[in-house]
Order: structure tokens, then C-alpha cells, then sequence
């Protein structure tokens, strides 16, 4: 049997092999540099790794003139590694597509976060603060001015507590009532010479309430 | 054994290194290098579930492990790798030394590699040092904060890190266990104990060696190298 004779190898082999080491090291620092891909990167990287591993395993550790079990054994456990990784994986990159999601992990994290920031943020401001965010956030800028110009629809300024007329020729006083329900039912009173034409999506009476004490402040 | 005058005169002419539940050395040797592979089985299959980990951390968080590579340094990596490889070469050349009966050469070779051995550390624990003032560290010593703009998008380093210490940190304490196997090699060596009769314990020590090695050889690119 091979194991029984002390097999000694040539010292030059020993170099050779340590040689090739050295120059695959330099191979995978370099190739690690051309700025591949990152599938790419990774690819190149296992595959040089692997030679490596394989001249450490075949000269280092003796395994070419070992008994052929000892090489069968060690070859069974990157066959289970395989397994192992292989199964794995294919669980890993099926998920999103069972679940129907669609980015990568990371991403859906990152828009997670952004969003309860955004909340946050908005459960800390009050009244005012919070009306002048939802100014801007639910679109109320695109009609309604600050400086008094006149745009789609009436402007802001000075809108608290001025008396307004309607389209059917009566009169209101913008109070709180008023702009709440011209918030939440923009079609119940339309003010004169303005067309009928504000859409609102997506506004809570808590909205329209800070939105209210918002437009008190716009003098 | 040998003072027992007793004994038959076959005890006599046996060998001094054979266990008394073997028949032969040959299959003494047989037997424990087989206990050593299936040892260096398990330790694959071992760290096989650390570069799944690996695997699947990265699946989960591209962008971070992409940027990973601004907080480390790949030239203290590339001297580590040529310092365990050299390291390889010593102790393949340790155990030729003990198959030859050349005491002093083993002795030589089999210091030389526990001196790289301790240069690894050394430089693992420089990496680790700036690591922990960094506060990069996963857990209550983590604080680090950051302004750059790339990094401030993903700023969670610590998914990565809590792979790159549990990799290289087991990974180096099996370079401190090696460091203790070889130095209690060294003293035996110095006490006559191997020749080419007996080497089986350097040859074992030395396939531990040359496994730590080979582990080492698939870190580097994967957590230095690889963007």
C-alpha cells in the first residue's frame, strides 16, 4: 500500500508548489483591481482560491500519495459543502419571488427606514408645522398661493377670517367649519370666478385640521 | 515496559513507538492520520457554515458588503497570506526534516513557522486594534458614524462586520492553537522524539497547519479582496 512506504518528495517540489502560491496571490490581488463586475469578482476569486486550495490539499498535505480513503473523505466534505450551498442558495434567491417582492433586501430596507424617518418626523411637528409640511407634501402648492397671486385657486394669504363669495351668489366667512369642509369636500362650496376642479387624495381629518391651523398663519 | 525483565523476549524487539492496542506501526499511522482527516472534515464542514453565513449576508445586503472594502486594508491581508503561506512551506518542510531524521532542520523549520504564525497575529490584532477604535466592532462597542456620501446611504458596516470577526476571529484562534501545537512539537523535537520511525505527530500537526492555511487562502479574496 502507498501509505506504507514513506513516501519523501523532492525539496524542489516543495518550491515549485510554493512558488505557484506565491503567483496566484499576486494573480487574485490583481485581478481583484481591474474593477470587474461584483458576480465576476467573485467568480475569478473562488476559482483562484480553489487552485490554491487544491496545490495545498494534492503537495502540503501529502494528499496524492495518501490512501485513496482519506481522499475520499475529504472530497465527501466539499461534496456536502456543495449541498449545503447549493440548497441554501436556491431557497435565498426563490424567496422574493414567492413572496412577489420585487428589489433586493437591502433596498426594501433602506425604503422601509426612509419611511418611518418621514413619519417620525412628520409625529413630531405640530399644528402649524406639520400643516406647512402637508402644504408642500400633499400638493396644495400647485393651486394655492402664499403671496397673494392668484393661481388655480384662491390664495393662502389672508384666507382666515375674510369673507368670501360663493358661485351661487351668497356669502361665507372662512372659519375653521369652512375650511374644513372645503378641505375634505372641496365640491360642497365653490368660490367665485374658480373653477370646480380641486382633487384631494389622501388627506386625514388630523391633515386637514393642521393644514387649517396652518393657513391661520399665512398673513 | 522496557525495565520489565519479565517480559517475553518478542516485547522486547518491539517497537518503542507502538501503542500497545496496535499490531503494527503501519497501522498506527494508518488509524491516526485517518482520526486527523475526519478532524479536518468536520473543521471544513465548520467553516462551511460560516461562509454560508458569509454567502447569505451578502445576498441580503449587496450594497454594504460592496463598500466593506473601504474599511479594509488588502496590502496588510496580501502579507498575512504570503506569511501563512510561507508558513505552509516551513512546516511541509518541518515534517520531510522529521521523515529524514534531521533533528536540527526540524527544529529550525518548525520555529521559523511558529515566528509567522505570530506575525499573522500580530498583524490581525494591528487590523483589529483600528477596527475597535473605529468603532466598528458589532455590538455595544459599535459607534461608527460616517460622512461619506456613499457610505451615508448604507450605512449598517456592521452587517459585514459581525461576518468579518466571527471569520477571522475563529479562524485566528485556530492560528493561537496551531502556535501551541507547534511549540509543543519544537520541545519534543529537542528531546530526540521524532525520527523517521516517528513522525506521525509532525505529519498530523503539520495537515492542522496546512488547513488553517487553506481557509485562510478563501478569506482573503472573499472579505479583503472581493467589491
Amino acid at each position: 500500500m502507498s501509505a506504507h512506504e514513506h513516501h519523501i518528495m523532492p525539496l524542489k517540489t516543495y518550491f515549485a508548489v510554493y512558488g505557484s502560491l506565491l503567483v496566484l496571490t499576486v494573480v487574485t490581488v490583481a485581478v481583484s483591481q481591474l474593477g470587474l463586475p461584483p458576480v465576476l469578482s467573485i467568480v475569478a476569486a473562488m476559482a483562484v482560491a480553489l487552485v490554491k486550495a487544491t496545490l495545498v490539499a494534492t503537495w502540503f498535505m501529502h494528499l496524492k500519495y495518501d490512501r485513496k480513503f482519506n481522499i475520499f473523505m475529504f472530497g465527501a466534505s466539499f461534496w456536502f459543502m456543495a449541498v449545503f450551498f447549493i440548497f441554501t442558495m436556491v431557497d435565498l434567491s426563490s424567496r422574493d419571488r414567492v413572496l412577489g417582492v420585487t428589489g433586493n433586501f437591502e433596498q426594501r430596507m433602506d425604503a422601509a427606514i426612509a419611511q418611518m424617518a418621514t413619519e417620525e418626523e412628520q409625529a413630531n411637528l405640530s399644528g402649524a408645522e406639520l400643516g406647512a409640511a402637508l402644504y408642500t407634501s400633499k400638493g396644495c402648492a400647485g393651486c394655492h398661493s402664499l403671496d397673494g397671486s392668484k393661481l388655480v385657486g384662491p390664495t393662502f394669504q389672508g384666507l382666515y377670517g375674510k369673507t368670501e363669495n360663493l358661485e351661487d351668489g351668497s356669502t361665507v366667512e372662512v372659519n375653521e367649519e369652512y375650511l374644513k369642509e372645503s378641505i375634505l369636500e372641496p365640491m360642497a362650496k365653490i368660490v367665485k370666478d374658480y373653477p370646480p376642479s380641486m382633487v384631494v387624495a389622501g388627506v386625514t381629518e388630523e391633515d386637514a385640521d393642521a393644514l387649517i391651523e396652518y393657513i391661520k398663519t399665512v398673513k | 515496559m522496557h525495565q520489565n525483565e519479565g517480559g517475553a523476549a518478542a516485547h522486547a524487539e518491539r517497537n518503542p513507538y507502538l501503542a500497545h492496542h496496535f499490531l503494527d506501526k503501519f497501522q498506527q499511522d494508518d488509524a491516526v492520520k485517518m482520526g486527523m482527516w475526519l478532524f479536518l472534515v468536520q473543521e471544513l464542514l465548520f467553516f462551511g457554515g460560516l461562509f454560508m453565513a458569509y454567502i447569505s449576508m451578502r445576498f441580503f445586503y449587496p450594497d454594504t458588503f460592496q463598500e466593506a472594502y473601504l474599511h479594509l486594508d488588502w496590502k496588510l491581508g496580501a502579507v498575512n497570506t504570503v506569511a501563512l503561506l510561507t508558513s505552509s512551506l516551513t512546516m511541509a518542510l518541518a515534517v520531510r526534516a522529521a521523515q529524514t531524521s534531521n533533528k536540527k532542520l526540524l527544529i529550525q523549520m518548525l520555529v521559523i513557522t511558529n515566528v509567522l504564525a505570530l506575525v499573522f497575529m500580530a498583524i490581525k490584532f494591528t487590523e483589529y486594534n483600528h477596527k475597535i477604535h473605529e468603532g466598528l466592532v458589532p455590538g455595544a462597542l459599535y459607534s461608527y458614524q460616517t460622512l461619506d456620501p456613499i457610505e451615508a446611504v448604507h450605512n449598517a458596516p456592521q452587517v459585514f462586520f459581525s461576518v468579518y470577526f466571527m471569520m477571522t476571529g475563529v479562524h485566528g484562534l485556530h492560528v493561537l492553537i496551531g502556535v501551541g501545537l507547534i511549540g509543543y512539537l519544537t520541545w519534543r523535537a529537542m528531546k530526540d522524539d521524532f525520527n523517521e520511525q516517528n513522525y506521525g505527530f509532525v505529519e498530523n500537526v503539520g495537515l492542522y497547519w496546512h488547513l488553517v492555511d487553506l481557509i485562510w487562502i478563501v478569506l482573503f479574496p472573499l472579505l479583503y479582496l472581493v467589491k
